[in-house]
């Protein structure tokens, strides 16, 4: 393609307004279909598949009555259940078939210096712990300082790197990735750290459910849940037997539990988005296909005059989808303009309203994304009129002018 | 010689049946030759310049132009010749309606230089010779008009214009004045002869009997076959 043909092609677009226009806008919206739906299907699938490999426990056993937010696999709910029998670690770390137990411990606090809304603080057992220390190492290499904590991506730490707790200040050793969910605005302690917590809160008057068990008269540790990871094999229903028969009050979830709600809304969702990016590409290759057909009958003198001054077959093919890659490439840069604005100003807001684990993509991952819809949407014009073009390249110039006479 | 064509035939389907638009015809034409083709509607002139100009495929035969034949040739190669050498003229008016005159009549040169057609008006026009021919066919003052707002003649005479644009080695011209009056027709045949005289070969196809007198050479076109008819038969009329 030279010069005049690249000059054809432009006029052509630009002294056809109304035509061009048109068509590009059609692609302008399929390309914001197709980057929003991408993005978000991407956000979706980054979402499911940190939470689903951050929670490293095949079972979670937990306080019968509450329940656990299937998005960051926490008790939420009524706090007077949140607390397991006396002696259920123990009693779960001997059964057939476990591999390892670890507990963990909820409190929740009204209010503090680095958050206007609740924080969940969630302590954990370095010694045992196989579910939040990997995640942890994933930003600190070193181990946990003594009474440092480690918080979710959306606690603020100010310049200081510290959360205030009942008056005491806690230095921040690291802020975790995101994970799009509840998770985000947590806070991680080991279970000494916790204990400090507890002291001060209670110094200040607050006292925490757990304490008011411990007062029951016995000394052995209560846990908020416990995470099990089981060995190959193992049977987790007669694993929930051992459990039930020895203990009431409590419950057993599943991993397979716990995501096959979120997998069925994540795909549904899924299904929705490509459904309408779906519709969206028939609708446009349909239009295009029509208008450069139609367009084609209307200018078969324009392509005879080509042929009469010099214009080659292939070469006027090459013109016919030059025009359908300028009418895709303009729309393509208009709509990823518009989309490109509209997702990254609301996708926090898309975010909380999604109701499934939504992670923002990488940099990389976007700029792949993006990449994925330029090299779709500039193929779909000249891919949906390569037939017409192929027409448009065998036109009988004689006989189209005298079709024309006549 | 500039174009050599023999036993040259162009077949058509028309209800089933097979006719001979062209049959058999043979044809040669020099540098600064001014042939001219008489011929009644439909008995296949306007056939015979488009196969002479390589738009059409001949069904047998040979069109041989300065030496390369077009049968050997391919399409781009062909197109090539047909953008530098070749001036056509077709008989319907057509242009692009949505540039103006002068891009219409400036698109051969642009094909040929591979630029884009960047003269917007006469006066930036660098090549005289293209101005002066703008000029003797009265249509210099039409060029920035679009198509769309030009008469019938007006159009006729800026399709010579672009037929003439790119110097070619033969102009081949069907019903170049069926739009035009008298004077006009008159304006346009001399300056094909006198494009003829400064050595380009000229075939124009027409039934205007106006333009037999500046014919070198007068053939007659009759269902498909081309017959030499001389200067004498025509020479009064």
């Amino acid at each position: 393609m030279n010069k005049t043909d690249l000059n054809l092609i432009i006029e052509n677009y630009l002294r056809n307004p109304f035509r061009s226009f048109g068509l590009s806008l059609l692609i302008a919206l399929l390309a914001s279909v197709l980057l929003v739906g991408g993005l978000l299907s991407f956000s979706l699938s980054k979402g499911l598949n940190r939470l689903s490999s951050r929670l490293g426990a095949d079972v979670i056993v937990i306080p019968q009555g509450s329940e656990v937010n299937d998005q960051t696999v926490l008790l939420q709910g009524d706090s007077k259940y949140a607390y397991l029998p006396h002696g259920s670690l123990e009693f779960i770390r001997g059964l057939a078939g476990v591999d390892v137990v670890t507990p963990q411990y909820f409190l929740t606090t009204l209010s503090s210096s680095c958050c206007e809304q609740k924080v969940m603080i969630i302590g954990f057992d370095p010694a045992s712990d196989f579910v939040i220390q990997p995640w942890i190492h994933e930003v600190l290499t070193d181990k946990l300082p003594k009474g440092a904590i480690v918080v979710g991506s959306d606690i603020s730490v100010g310049e200081k790197k510290t959360v205030r707790f009942f008056d005491h200040e806690y230095p921040v050793a690291a802020t975790l990735e995101p994970v799009g969910n509840k998770l985000d605005q947590a806070v991680f302690v080991d279970v000494a750290t916790l204990a400090d917590i507890r002291e001060a809160a209670k110094a200040k008057g607050v006292i925490f459910l757990h304490q008011d068990v411990k007062s029951e008269g016995s000394d052995s540790p209560i846990y908020s849940s416990v995470l099990i990871k089981l060995r190959a094999g193992a049977d987790i229903n007669r694993l929930s037997r051992e459990i039930h028969t020895r203990f009431d009050g409590v419950q057993i979830r599943t991993r397979k539990d716990l995501f096959s709600g979120l997998e069925k809304s994540a795909n549904f969702l899924q299904v929705v988005v490509w459904s309408i990016v779906g519709l969206f590409l028939v609708i446009a290759v349909a239009a295009i296909v029509i208008s450069f057909s139609l367009a084609t009958r209307e200018r078969r003198r324009e392509y005879a005059l080509l042929r009469i001054v010099g214009y080659a077959r292939r070469r006027l093919r090459t013109l016919v989808l030059g025009e359908s890659l300028l009418v895709s490439a303009v729309g393509t840069y208009i709509g990823l303009l518009f989309s490109s604005v509209a997702f990254f100003t609301f996708k926090i807001w898309i975010g909380e309203h999604v109701n499934v684990p939504f992670i923002v993509p990488e940099n990389a991952e976007i700029a792949a994304v993006y990449a994925v819809v330029i090299l779709l949407l500039h193929s779909v014009g000249p891919v949906a009129v390569y037939g017409v073009a192929n027409k448009v390249s065998k036109i009988d110039a004689y006989a189209a002018l005298r079709e024309v006479e006549h | 010689m500039i174009l050599n064509v023999s036993n040259l035939s162009k077949t058509y389907t028309r209800r089933g049946e097979e006719f001979n638009a062209v049959d058999d015809v043979e044809f040669f034409a020099w540098s600064g030759d001014f042939s001219v083709i008489y011929g009644e509607s439909g008995s296949g002139k306007s056939t015979l310049l488009s196969l002479l100009s390589g738009i059409s495929c001949p069904t047998q035969g040979s069109i041989i132009f300065n030496g390369a034949d077009f049968a050997n040739l391919t399409d781009a190669e062909i197109s090539a010749i047909r953008n530098e050498k070749i001036g056509y003229v077709p008989q319907e008016s057509v242009f692009l309606p949505h540039f103006t005159v002068l891009e219409n009549i400036l698109l051969p040169k642009a094909l040929r230089d591979g630029k884009k057609i960047e003269v917007k008006s006469i006066a930036d026009l660098t090549d005289v010779d293209i101005a002066s021919k703008l000029e003797a066919l009265g249509i210099a003052h039409l060029v920035q008009e679009m198509p769309a707002e030009l008469s019938g003649g007006e159009l006729k005479r800026a399709a010579i214009a672009r037929a003439l644009v790119n110097k070619p080695e033969i102009v081949i011209a069907d019903e170049p004045t069926s739009n035009l009056d008298e004077i006009n027709a008159k304006i346009v045949f001399e300056l094909l002869a006198e494009f003829a005289q400064s050595g380009t070969s000229v075939l124009v196809a027409t039934h205007d009997p106006r333009g037999f007198k500046y014919g070198d050479r007068v053939y007659t076109m009759h269902k498909g076959h081309l017959l030499p008819s001389g200067e004498s038969d025509f020479g009064g009329l």
